[in-house]
């Protein structure tokens, strides 16, 4: 068989591998495909993460960290909150994630902290095509649901700025003929002048990293992408609000939009962060505490450290 | 017959799929040697002389931490170490489990090389994940590579 052959057949097993089905010589998709990154279906154009029903077990620990941080390291702090970052399953016809689930598990079980419920206000379409994470232009309904609840409110108007369209996190997965899709940012004369102190890179100094915007992971743009401690610092909002952010990467986009009503923002991620070193590295005394993490982590809360 | 050939290629192309995105994993077993000391010795020794190590912190394997850390659950060994990068965004861990005899050593290799997920801290991949065998200690190491093969190096001269 002549190489051109093997090279065209080679192809169009690629299209077939990750449709699953095999013998089939179209581009139909299944229900649901597996992958090294996990499990996935598609759904109206959006791939989608088949996160499932809530693990209890997982969701318990989840609780009990955060109560070990509140009366520990945390103990000084002056107010708690929690929201749950929903994951675009959610908002899908398959709802495939049960956040009612996790919400309602956390709710009785993190007394003495406010709940937030994030899921009214966004939609399918507030989330990238090709990745996991929330597109930040789309926070907006987010930030007020925070606002409302935290009692604080945003004036600042932002401009949208535009990126080179590409294909997100999922795109070592994903077929060939998957459209890249636009990527976008917020700006605003008050982020301009954010700083920003990041362990991970400590040669950033403002909120973009605007490598990531020639590279793979594209989502790293907003504060670097992981790091255990990035403290961002507004000399113009008010001086006696301070926040503590516990989060995942959905934090990454949010935090900047919050900077308009914190003069510091610290960005902590306990992943790479252990909860035992936490006081050498964060003084909470008057601070405001925000624990936002996907549905994602609260299944798998082992990570977590 | 096209669709024999299309059957017959996704099948081909499956198997293919299984050897992951770039990921570079081995498994070796070691003969039949007993490694005295604790786990945080073996670990020691492990990380003795390592390049670019970075600050590492340990904690017990647990029920709860199990099958995060290692893929399996924790009735299949009778102790177990975890070492991650403390401080720093970068995928590393280390993880040693002691097994109840070398037989059963073997199968929960097996299992971990299986199980182990590179890729469980979400936003940072291991390149490398290599699982070796000394008798009844299991080492699971997940790094970049040159680190990786540094510590397989080590645990691996310490069987003599």
């Amino acid at each position: 068989m002549g190489m051109h052959w093997r090279r065209l057949i080679a192809g169009v097993l690629a299209a077939l591998a990750l449709t699953g089905s095999a013998g089939a010589c179209t581009a139909a998709l299944p229900q649901r495909f597996e992958s090294a990154l996990g499990s996935y279906y598609r759904e109206a154009d959006y791939w989608v993460e088949w996160i499932g029903p809530l693990k209890e077990d997982s969701a318990a620990r989840f609780c009990r960290k955060l109560q070990q941080l509140q009366g520990g390291a945390l103990s000084e702090a002056s107010a708690f909150y929690w929201a749950i970052a929903p994951d675009k399953g959610v908002y899908t016809e398959s709802a495939t994630t049960d956040y009612a689930a996790a919400y309602a598990y956390l709710e009785k079980n993190l007394a003495g902290m406010k709940g937030i419920d994030l899921a009214p206000a966004l939609t399918l379409a507030d989330y990238y095509r090709t990745d996991r994470h929330w597109r930040q232009e789309k926070l907006g309904p987010v930030v007020s649901a925070l606002g409302e609840a935290m009692n604080f409110s945003t004036e600042d108007s932002f401009t949208v700025e535009q990126g080179s369209d590409f294909i997100g996190a999922y795109s070592p997965y994903l077929p060939s003929w998957t459209r890249a899709e636009p990527f976008y940012w917020l700006n605003s004369e008050m982020l301009e002048q954010v700083t920003v102190e990041n362990m991970q890179r400590p040669d950033q100094t403002k909120i973009y990293w605007e490598p990531a915007l020639e590279s793979s992971n594209r989502y790293d743009f907003f504060l670097g992408g992981a790091s255990p401690l990035i403290t961002l610092k507004n000399p113009k909002a008010p001086a006696n609000r301070k926040l503590i952010l516990f989060g995942d990467s959905f934090a990454s986009s949010l935090a900047p939009l919050l900077c308009e009503s914190y003069s510091e923002i610290t960005v902590v991620d306990l992943r790479y962060l252990g909860s035992s070193v936490l006081e050498e590295y964060l003084d909470a005394a008057g601070k405001e505490v925000l624990f936002l993490y996907s549905v994602w982590v609260v299944n798998n809360s082992a990570m977590l450290r | 017959m096209k669709k024999i050939i299309a059957f017959a290629l996704s099948v081909l192309m499956a198997f293919s799929l299984l050897a992951g995105c770039g990921q570079n994993s081995s498994s070796s077993v070691a003969e039949s040697v007993k490694l005295e000391g604790t786990l945080e010795e073996i670990l020691a020794k492990v990380y003795d002389g390592v390049t670019d190590l970075p600050m590492t912190m340990e904690q017990e394997l647990t029920e709860e931490n199990s099958e995060y850390n290692v893929g399996v659950a924790r009735s299949s060994y009778t102790e177990g170490l975890a070492s991650d990068a403390a401080i720093n965004a970068i995928a590393f861990s280390v993880c040693l489990m002691r097994a109840e005899d070398e037989e059963k050593a073997k199968t929960l290799a097996e299992e971990v090389e299986e199980k182990a997920d590179p890729r469980k801290w979400i936003c940072v991949e291991a390149e490398s994940k290599i699982v070796d065998r000394i008798g009844d200690v299991v080492i699971l190491i997940m790094a970049e590579k040159a680190l990786a093969d540094q510590l397989s190096a080590n645990f691996k001269a310490l069987a003599g």
